[in-house]
C-alpha cells in the first residue's frame, strides 16, 4: 500500500516506504519506456495497392495475417478502395518486406497482387515537415 | 373629403411607409445571432501522430467555429478575452462592412468587446484576430469562416455535400514572429492539421462523397503569407464562385488562386467513385501538410462541415494510454 503522507526519516518505516516507492516510480518509469503509445507514434502508414478480380476475397486473410507481423499495429482495408493501409514501425519492419508478405498470401487468391502505392500525392509526415527555404526533403520514405 | 376622412388616410399613408421602412432596416426573412466568442491560448493537436502546438485559438480550436447566417442577418458578436490569457486579441470579421477603429480593436486580458453587423454581402468569409502582430495572431490559430448563405435559396446549385477547408501555414517555433515575416513556414495546414484529410499519412482521415455528389467546398486561405493555387486532381472544378457570392460565377476551371485573406466557393461533381485530391498546387505547401483526399464510395456517410475538428488522435503522443487492440 502506498501511503497518503510522506513519511520523515525518523519514522522507522521510512526505508520500506522509499523503497516502495522506488519500486513504484521504477514500474512507471517502464511502462512509459514500455508503453504501446510510443510504439504507435513510431509508426508510419503504408499504402498498398490491390489489383485482380480476386482482391474482394482476400480481405480477410490479409486482415488476419498481416496483423500478426512484427511491428504491424493496424491494418484498413475499409477506408480507401482496393487499398490495404498499415501501420508499421520501420524500425522493426520495412514496406518491401511487407509487399512480398502480403504477396505471398495473395498466392491463395488469384489474381490478386499487392505493389507500394506511388503517387503525386505521395508524402510523409515526419520527412516533408521542414523550412521551405530549406533543400527539399526526400519524400518517398517507405515507397510512399 | 371630410377633415375626420383626410385625416385617417394620412395616418393609413404614414402607417403604410413606416411599415416599408421597417421593412428595408429588417427583412421579415432576416434573423438577429448572438455569436459569442472566448480567446483561448492552449494546445491543440496538429498531426497525425498527436504532435501538439501551443496556439492561440477561438473556443479552444483551430480553426474557429464555422459561423453560418443568411444575407440580410444580423450578427450581435461579442470577444472575451479571459484574464488568464497573456495577450491582447481582436476579432476582425471580413463579412462585416463596419468601422476597423471602434470594432476591431483588440482587448487586454480581462476584457470583452461586442459589436453589430448586417451580412449584406453573401459568400465565404474569413474572419481572423487582428491584434498586433497580426502575423503571429493569425498564425497561431486565430482565425476562421463565415458562411453567408444567399437569400434567394436558388442562387446556387444545390449541393449534395459540404465541406469548409481553411488553409494556413504552420510554423514550429509559434514564438519566431521573424520567421512569419520570412515566410520560412514548416508545413502547411488544412483545418488547422497536417495531412489532416490525407488516408495514406498515418493518423490522417479523408473528406467523404458518394459518386454523382454535387460536393463543395467553402475554402478559405487564412495564410497569413502564401497563395493557394486549389486543384481537384482527378477532376475539373464545376464551378467556382470568388468570394463564395454566387454572381461571381467561373466553369470548367482546374485551379483556382485563393490569396490570404480571401476565400471562394468550389463545388466538383464527382463523377465515379474513387479518390480526388484537393491540393494547393503550389506543391511546397501540398507536400508539407495542404492535401485533402475526397474519396468517393457509395458506402459515403453524412459528415459534418469541418471533420476532425478538433482533431482527437486515438493515441495522443504526449498521453500514455493503452493503444487498443486492433
Amino acid at each position: 500500500m502506498v501511503p497518503l503522507s510522506w513519511p520523515t526519516e525518523a519514522d522507522d518505516s521510512f526505508k520500506v516506504v522509499t523503497n516502495r516507492y522506488f519500486l513504484l516510480c521504477l514500474t512507471l518509469a517502464w511502462g512509459v519506456i514500455c508503453s504501446p503509445t510510443l510504439a504507435y507514434t513510431a509508426d508510419e502508414r503504408i499504402a498498398l495497392l490491390l489489383t485482380g478480380s480476386a482482391c474482394p476475397q482476400s480481405y480477410a486473410t490479409l486482415e488476419q495475417n498481416l496483423i500478426q507481423i512484427p511491428g504491424v499495429t493496424r491494418i484498413n482495408l475499409h477506408t480507401v478502395p482496393d487499398h490495404v493501409l498499415i501501420d508499421a514501425d520501420p524500425a522493426v519492419i520495412d514496406a518491401d518486406l511487407l509487399v512480398k508478405r502480403s504477396n505471398d498470401l495473395l498466392e491463395a487468391h488469384t489474381p490478386c497482387r499487392a505493389a507500394l502505392m506511388r503517387s503525386c500525392i505521395s508524402a510523409d509526415r515526419r520527412t516533408t515537415i521542414g523550412r521551405a527555404t530549406q533543400e527539399t526533403p526526400p519524400i518517398l520514405q517507405f515507397g510512399q | 373629403m371630410k377633415e375626420s376622412s383626410r385625416i385617417s388616410c394620412m395616418l393609413a399613408v404614414a402607417a403604410s411607409l413606416l411599415a416599408a421602412g421597417a421593412a428595408v432596416t429588417s427583412p421579415t426573412w432576416a434573423k438577429t445571432h448572438e455569436i459569442a466568442m472566448t480567446a483561448v491560448e492552449s494546445d491543440v493537436v496538429i498531426d497525425g501522430s498527436g504532435e501538439k502546438y501551443a496556439a492561440w485559438t477561438f473556443n479552444g480550436q483551430m480553426p474557429g467555429p464555422v459561423v453560418r447566417v443568411t444575407e440580410g442577418d444580423t450578427i450581435n458578436f461579442t470577444l472575451t478575452n479571459p484574464e488568464t490569457n497573456k495577450n491582447p486579441h481582436a476579432m476582425d470579421f471580413h463579412a462585416a462592412e463596419i468601422d476597423f477603429l471602434k470594432n476591431y480593436r483588440a482587448i487586454n486580458a480581462g476584457e470583452t468587446i461586442s459589436y453589430t453587423f448586417v451580412a449584406k454581402k453573401p459568400g465565404i468569409f474569413f474572419y481572423h484576430c487582428g491584434a498586433p502582430p497580426m502575423i503571429q495572431h493569425i498564425a497561431r490559430g486565430m482565425f476562421g469562416a463565415i458562411i453567408v448563405d444567399p437569400k434567394e435559396v436558388k442562387a446556387l446549385p444545390k449541393a449534395d455535400r459540404e465541406y469548409v477547408l481553411i488553409q494556413s501555414e504552420y510554423f514550429k517555433n509559434p514564438g519566431d514572429v521573424q520567421a512569419m515575416f520570412d515566410r520560412k513556414f514548416d508545413g502547411m495546414m488544412f483545418n488547422g492539421g497536417i495531412f489532416k484529410y490525407h488516408p495514406f499519412v498515418t493518423g490522417g482521415g479523408m473528406l467523404d462523397a458518394k459518386p454523382g455528389d454535387r460536393v463543395r467546398i467553402y475554402f478559405v486561405n487564412a495564410g497569413p503569407n502564401e497563395f493557394s493555387s486549389f486543384h481537384p486532381i482527378g477532376e475539373i472544378w464545376d464551378n467556382v464562385y470568388e468570394s463564395g457570392n454566387p454572381v461571381n460565377s467561373l466553369k470548367g476551371v482546374q485551379t483556382y488562386v485563393v490569396g490570404p485573406g480571401s476565400a471562394a466557393t468550389f463545388d466538383v461533381v464527382v463523377e465515379s467513385a474513387g479518390a480526388y485530391p484537393l491540393v494547393t498546387h503550389s506543391l511546397t505547401g501540398a507536400l508539407r501538410g495542404a492535401i485533402a483526399v475526397l474519396v468517393a464510395s457509395p458506402d459515403a456517410k453524412p459528415a459534418p462541415l469541418m471533420p476532425m475538428v478538433p482533431w482527437k488522435v486515438a493515441t495522443p503522443q504526449t498521453e500514455i494510454t493503452p493503444v487498443p487492440t486492433p
